[in-house]
């Protein structure tokens, strides 16, 4: 059998998993949003930064055009109105030794013979022949110990070389960093700082990493881009306002939307909760408390707030009292047909009494009908005699001692009848009014026994009753006739079925205020299986032969319900049925000892559950 | 009483992580020098420190960067900014002068931060009991060395042109120079931010000189130009420079009169001497330039202040104490004599063959 799951927990588990897979599909969207938008801003600050580059060489292509357009007419005079562009304007002979100054920075350091034997302008120089114009990399010129930009071309054997300060590179560079709200950075490979669009920086050296965060006054988003063209690294500083704008919004929208999924299912669990399971549990609840008995009414849910709940306790109810109105005309059939059976068990214990006593009177009425006819016959002749004046002396000596053997065995049978007579009346009216009588207690036994003997004798059973104290009772002698009269009869139909000269003993005693009361018999006993249901109403194994199983139960019924008394089945080795009963006495003075009773009804419904 | 043993338990865990942590955490280690943009003379300093950590496995040390520019007027700015931090150990590279105004500052802070001089000899640093560890030997003792060597030469007419932007190094620089040397001299001052070389030229063409020497410090570039200058004026001289210009740079300005020039040095020729080798050798390696011996002085320092940190000192109390008790303090480059002042006294070395130098 499969175990049965609350609705609780299947709804808690479905509500769950249902949450739970909103919020994988959410966070995988949000999670691919981000991804997107990441390789988007990606690229886009790659597009930014390629900008940079290709402004800076649009600068530097501006510079160059300038440089084209000096190279045409290179003298001292012309040089001057390159003063804003070009720092150092000079020509270097084959040998790379200055052999001309046009023009000089005061930071420079250089002069006539300045031989540019070693280092990157060195190399640049030797790897740049042609007489177009060649533009150097980014480098610190040690000459001016500055950041510089080299140009150089061929002119008539000579080169001409011009050095721009990167100061003016920055202004220009400025404006493109304004327009995309960010700070540009050259540096060299190794993260040194060459210049910047922004005189403070989060950093003294570029860190090694890309594509992280960094602060300043606020929070910059760091990417890199190694130019080929200008052989520096751009570095970007994105205000991180500006590239997680979206994924800002997001980030808001997310946590709300999450709050509002979790409170929707907070929500929908307490709504289920409080018009769905917690009225179910109230009406379970109250279910146990539930008593038929109770007559103060059905009870009321105290939440009722959704039409069907409402709908499910009224049908409860309506249905409720139904069941209550069919059991108890159930129950009142039942008491009826109960009162009936015990009225007929009674009927025919009475008719059993009847018949067993017309059955003994018969005998010793019998015997007095043949007494008495024996004797008419005897008469006859003794008168035939005398009238014939045959009569003799012998004769009539005969006659008279078979008249008196007649008249004892008339007087005897008669005294019998009656005995027999006053028992039965004595049963009869204890059976029929039970009223609470004195009595000795071994003399009722000793009725029932007499009332019951031609039931008995025929088996050559024999019944025994010790009584070593007499006992008076006021109580209802009724009650004990049927306790006994049911003992005894199941003796002899039970217990010593296909048995001859079976024995039974009743055994009374008063211990305190118990009167002690033992039946047995060595009959077949009490199987086993069958001992917890011998005063179970209509429990018998005599269904055949008639029997109503409701003797031992009557028994029952007397000794817990009518005398508060106990009863009980032992066994004992070489004895078959043993009760015994246990009755709650006290003494009322002279001797006399009253069984207490209980005034219910003997065959209450309420008696069928017990044992 | 359980609850009360498990809270216990809890709670002696708990700081015992915590003890752990705060101990475990680095101590914080500023750099204050020149790191200008495509310059190999700050970046060579920190790169050497870094590669002294890396080398050496050092976890319980992180070098922190400042750039002071080398300029006097920047010292304040870059000063509060390593406070601000909470750094309270530095290691300087930077000249004389940035170093004096520096000491303005730490000695109204006495005992809660210690400075490792590298780059300023000035004697207005020596024998002083103040907050300064120098690993170079002050100006007396380098132009006195200087003085001698040139002395020993014997030469004819010795020509000075000095850098009186860096006035706090390159005066009593001359004065101790002048005491022990008697040949004659000629003295040129300039300013190298405002150095014309023009003039310059025609204020030496007409001298007679057969030596040079460039009291100049800062490693000034300008060095190796006044260098070439000097000889192409007049090829048969030898230039000698300070200590302070021992930049790869020099071999750049200088050109062909590098072949002249004579280098004063507190270390030996790499070639000399394995340690500065194999520094070199791995610097340029890693890094793919030549640094400054500049940087020696710095990875040194570094080295000393690990000494002590790995001794448990971490207070700048704590770290001066220690390295003054210990007195000798063995480097990679061979060991340092720290006196009872945190000086040192060490011999100049002079290259000739500066072109093998780096």
């Amino acid at each position: 059998m499969s175990r049965l799951k609350s609705i609780k927990t299947i709804m808690l588990t479905f509500e769950a998993i249902g949450l739970i897979l909103l919020i994988a599909i959410l966070t995988i969207a949000v999670f691919i949003f981000q991804k997107q938008l990441n390789k988007q801003t990606m690229n886009q600050l790659q597009g930014t930064m390629e900008t940079v580059e290709h402004s800076t060489l649009a600068y530097l292509s501006d510079q160059s055009n300038k440089f084209v357009e000096f190279s045409k007419e290179p003298n001292a005079s012309t040089a001057s109105h390159y003063f804003n562009q070009f720092a150092d304007l000079y020509f270097v002979d084959s040998e790379n030794k200055i052999s001309e100054i046009l023009r000089v920075s005061p930071s420079s350091h250089i002069f006539v013979g300045y031989g540019i034997d070693v280092g990157v302008l060195s190399n640049f120089l030797k790897e740049n022949t042609s007489d177009k114009v060649q533009i150097s990399p980014i480098l610190r010129s040690v000459e001016s110990d500055s950041i510089s930009i080299y140009f150089s071309t061929m002119l008539n054997e000579r080169r001409l070389i011009a050095r721009i300060e990167l100061e003016t590179l920055i202004q220009y560079l400025k404006q493109t960093a304004d327009s995309f709200n960010s700070i540009i950075i050259i540096a060299s490979e190794n993260g040194y700082i060459m210049t910047s669009t922004h005189s403070e920086l989060p950093f003294k050296i570029v860190p090694s990493q890309d594509a992280i965060q960094v602060s300043l006054k606020e929070k910059y988003f760091l990417t890199k881009y190694d130019s080929p063209i200008l052989k520096n690294t751009i570095v970007l500083l994105t205000p991180l306002k500006q590239i997680n704008g979206p994924m800002d919004s997001l980030r808001l929208f997310v946590p709300i939307l999450f709050l509002a999924l979790f409170t929707s299912f907070t929500a929908k669990i307490f709504v289920q909760n409080q018009f769905f399971l917690k009225p179910i549990q109230i009406f379970i609840n109250k279910l146990h408390e539930y008593n038929p008995n109770n007559q103060e009414g059905i009870f009321e849910a105290p939440i009722l707030h959704t039409k069907e709940v409402k709908q499910l306790y009224s049908t409860f109810q309506d249905k409720t009292k139904e069941i209550e109105s069919s059991f108890e005309h159930l129950n009142t059939q039942r008491k009826k047909a109960m009162n009936q059976l015990i009225e007929s068990e009674k009927m025919t214990s009475l008719g059993g009494l009847v018949a067993g006593v017309a059955h003994e009177i018969n005998t010793p009425i019998g015997v007095c009908i043949s007494a008495t006819s024996y004797l008419k016959s005897n008469n006859d002749q003794i008168l035939k005699a005398l009238n014939n004046g045959e009569l003799k002396k012998s004769n009539l000596q005969t006659y008279l001692k078979d008249l008196d053997e007649a008249i004892t065995i008339i007087s005897v049978s008669l005294e019998r009848s009656s005995e027999l007579v006053k028992s039965f009346k004595q049963i009869a009216v204890a059976q029929s009014s039970d009223n609470e009588i004195t009595f000795d207690f071994e003399e009722q036994i000793q009725i029932v026994l007499s009332s019951l003997k031609h039931e008995y004798k025929k088996g050559k059973h024999q019944f025994h009753v010790i009584c070593p104290v007499p006992i008076q009772l006021l109580s209802h002698p009724g009650a004990f006739h049927q306790i006994f009269t049911n003992f005894i009869m199941n003796s002899v139909i039970h217990g010593f079925k296909d048995k001859e000269n079976g024995e039974g003993w009743i055994t009374v005693t008063q211990q305190a205020n118990t009167l002690e009361i033992e039946f047995k018999d060595n009959g077949v006993g009490i199987p086993l299986d069958l001992e917890r249901r011998v005063f179970d109403p209509f429990f018998t194994t005599n269904r055949e032969s008639g029997g109503s199983g409701l003797g031992l139960h009557i028994v029952f019924n007397i000794v817990t319900q009518k005398f508060n008394g106990t009863i009980y089945i032992e066994h004992k080795e070489g004895y078959g049925a043993i009760f015994k009963i246990l009755l709650p006495i006290q003494s009322i003075g002279n001797g006399i000892w009253s069984v207490k009773n209980d005034s219910g009804d003997l065959n209450s419904s309420s008696n069928f559950n017990k044992y | 009483m359980q609850k009360k043993m498990v809270l216990l338990f809890i709670f002696i865990v708990s700081f015992s992580v915590l003890s752990g942590c705060v101990s475990n955490k680095p101590v914080k280690v500023a750099i204050m020098t020149k790191l200008e943009a495509g310059s190999i003379i700050g970046s060579s300093e920190v790169d050497g420190v870094r590669m002294f950590l890396k080398e050496k496995g050092i976890t319980n040390v992180e070098l922190v960067p400042f750039n002071d520019g080398w300029d006097p007027t920047m010292i304040k700015a870059a000063y509060e900014e390593v406070r601000a931090q909470g750094i309270n150990i530095i290691i300087t590279s930077h000249t004389s002068t940035c170093a004096l105004e520096l000491k303005k500052l730490t000695d109204l802070e006495q005992d809660k931060v210690l400075v490792f001089v590298t780059g300023s000899t000035t004697n207005l640093l020596s024998n002083l009991d103040d907050n300064n560890i120098r690993v170079v030997q002050d100006v007396a003792s380098e132009q006195t060395s200087i003085a001698k060597e040139i002395q020993s030469h014997n030469y004819k007419h010795l020509l000075i042109v000095r850098d009186l932007d860096n006035n706090k190094y390159t005066e009593p620089a001359l004065e101790f120079f002048k005491k022990n040397y008697s040949g004659k001299v000629t003295l040129i001052d300039i300013s190298i931010k405002n150095l014309d070389m023009s003039q310059l030229k025609n204020d030496i063409k007409d001298l007679n000189y057969d030596a040079v020497y460039t009291l100049i410090g800062g490693n000034q570039t300008s060095s190796g130009s006044i260098a070439q200058l000097a000889w192409v004026i007049n090829p048969n001289i030898t230039v000698y420079f300070t200590p302070w210009n021992n930049a790869s740079t020099v071999l750049e300005t200088a050109g062909k009169a590098i072949d002249v020039c004579i280098m004063a040095n507190h270390y030996p020729p790499k070639n000399n001497q394995p340690g500065v080798k194999a520094y070199f050798d791995h610097f340029k390696a890693t890094y793919n330039y030549a640094p400054t011996y500049n940087s020696l002085h710095v990875y040194r320092a570094m080295s000393v202040l690990s000494s002590a940190i790995n001794a448990n000192k971490t207070t700048p109390t704590q770290i001066k104490a220690y390295l003054i008790k210990q007195k000798t303090a063995d480097t990679d480059f061979g060991s340092l004599e720290i006196n009872a002042f945190g000086d040192v006294d060490m011999p100049l070395y002079f290259i000739d063959n500066i072109k093998d130098a780096f």
